[in-house]
C-alpha cells in the first residue's frame, strides 16, 4: 500500500513537472510560430519583397523647383530632365550655378541629407533648429530625395523648416 | 552620506558599468550602421527597408536591466544619463524629451517586474513579453510626438498614420534586436546568479518608490508641453 503511495506521489510530481516544462516551452513556441506565420503571410500577399522597388523610367519630364525660406520662394525654376528623383532636380540647380549644395548619404536610411543649401552668398543650414525637407505638390515627401521619382509637371518645393 | 555610498556600492558599480557601456557603444557606432538590402515592406502603399538599424535597444536593455536588477532612482537615471552624455556628443533635437521619457518608461516596466516576478529562467518569457510591450509603447510615444511637432506631416489622422508608416521599419528593428539582446543578457543574469554573482537586494525607501513613478509622468508632461507650447 505504501509503496503504491508513493508511486503515485513520484508520478503526480512528474506530471507536475512535465507540465510546467510545457507551459514554459510553449511560452516561447506560440509566439515565435506567430511570428514566423506573420512573415509568410507577409511574403505570400506581397507586403514584404526581397528585390528593391524599382525606379520606373519616365522619359523627359518637366517639373517647377522652388525654394523656400521663412515661407517666401527665394528661387524658383522650371527644368527638363530625363527620369530624374528630387534629388537631381536639386543638384541640377547646382549645375546651373544657381544654388551651391552640401549633403550627406547616409548609409543606414540609403538616402541623402541635405546639410546646406547657399543662394546669393546666404548659407542655408541644417543645424539643431532647422532642417531642409521637400514636398512634391505640396505633399511632405515620404521617402529620401533621392529616391522619389518626379512626374511631368510636379512641382517641387524644397522647404527651410523649424524644429 | 558615506555610509550610504558604501552601503550602495555595488548598484552605483553596476549603475556606473551601464551607463559606461551603453554610452562607449551609442557614441561609437551611431554613424557606423549598415543598410538593410535584403528585405522590404510595403505599407500604405511606400516601399521601405523592412529594418532600419540604430542603437536603441543597447539603451532599451540597460533600461530594463536598471529597473529589473537595480530599481529606485537607478531606473531612470541609469538610461537618462547614457542619453544625455551621448546626446551631448552625437547631438539631438527638440524630440529628445519624448525619447528620455520613453527610455523612463522601459525603466519603470523593468522595476515593476522585479517587484512582481523573481530572476529566473521560468520567467524569461514574461519578461520578453513586458519588454516587447515596452518597446511598442516606445514606439507608438516618439512617434506621436514626431507627428505632434509637425516634423512633414500633416496634423491630421492622415499625417499621423503616414508617420507611423515611416517608422515601421524602426519599430520592427527595435522588437526584433531588443528581443534576442534581452533574451541573451537575461539568460546570462540569471546564470551568473545561480552560480556565482551575487546580485544587490532592491530595497526602495517609499519616497524612492513614489519618484521612480512619479518622474516618467514628470518628463511625459515635459514632452507635451515642449511640443504645445
Amino acid at each position: 500500500m505504501l509503496d503504491f503511495n508513493l508511486s503515485n506521489t513520484f508520478i503526480n510530481c512528474m506530471n507536475q513537472n512535465f507540465k510546467e516544462k510545457l507551459f514554459f516551452s510553449l511560452k516561447i513556441i506560440i509566439p515565435l510560430i506567430i511570428v514566423i506565420f506573420l512573415f509568410l503571410a507577409g511574403v505570400s500577399v506581397g507586403v514584404i519583397t526581397f528585390e528593391p522597388p524599382e525606379k520606373k523610367s519616365q522619359g523627359e519630364i518637366s517639373a517647377l523647383i522652388e525654394i523656400k525660406v521663412d515661407n517666401q520662394i527665394i528661387l524658383s525654376k522650371e527644368l527638363t530632365l530625363i527620369n530624374a528623383t528630387v534629388l537631381d532636380f536639386l543638384l541640377e540647380l547646382e549645375k546651373l550655378g544657381d544654388i551651391s549644395l552640401k549633403k550627406t548619404y547616409w548609409e543606414q536610411f540609403e538616402s541623402y541629407v541635405i546639410d546646406s543649401i547657399t543662394y546669393k552668398t546666404i548659407k542655408y543650414e541644417a543645424d539643431a533648429n532647422h532642417y531642409w525637407s521637400y514636398y512634391i505638390n505640396d505633399e511632405a515627401g515620404l521617402v529620401g530625395a533621392d529616391q522619389q521619382i518626379v512626374n511631368d509637371e510636379n512641382k517641387i518645393t524644397w522647404n527651410y523648416e523649424e524644429f | 552620506m558615506i555610509d550610504k555610498i558604501i552601503e550602495n556600492k555595488n548598484k552605483i558599480i553596476i549603475a556606473i558599468s551601464l551607463i559606461a557601456i551603453g554610452s562607449i557603444i551609442r557614441i561609437l557606432f551611431h554613424a557606423n550602421l549598415p543598410a538593410f538590402k535584403s528585405t522590404f515592406i510595403t505599407i500604405n502603399g511606400v516601399t521601405q527597408s523592412m529594418f532600419i538599424l540604430d542603437l536603441f535597444f543597447i539603451v532599451a536593455i540597460i533600461a530594463i536591466i536598471s529597473g529589473l536588477a537595480l530599481g529606485g532612482y537607478y531606473t531612470f537615471i541609469v538610461p537618462i544619463t547614457i542619453m544625455i552624455i551621448t546626446d551631448i556628443a552625437i547631438g539631438n533635437n527638440w524630440i529628445l524629451l519624448f525619447t528620455w521619457s520613453g527610455f523612463a518608461i522601459l525603466g519603470l516596466l523593468g522595476f515593476l517586474l522585479k517587484s512582481k516576478r523573481n530572476l529566473s529562467y521560468k520567467n524569461i518569457p514574461t519578461f520578453l513579453g513586458v519588454g516587447i510591450v515596452g518597446i511598442l509603447i516606445y514606439d507608438l510615444w516618439t512617434n506621436f510626438g514626431t507627428w505632434l511637432g509637425g516634423f512633414g506631416y500633416a496634423p491630421n489622422f492622415s499625417g499621423l498614420a503616414q508617420c507611423y508608416t515611416m517608422a515601421l521599419p524602426f519599430m520592427l528593428w527595435h522588437l526584433l534586436s531588443t528581443t534576442i539582446g534581452l533574451s541573451i543578457v537575461l539568460i546570462t543574469v540569471i546564470y551568473l546568479k545561480e552560480h556565482r554573482l551575487k546580485l544587490p537586494e532592491v530595497n526602495v525607501a517609499p519616497f524612492e518608490n513614489q519618484m521612480t513613478y512619479a518622474i516618467p509622468v514628470i518628463l511625459i508632461m515635459l514632452a507635451l508641453l515642449s511640443v504645445l507650447v
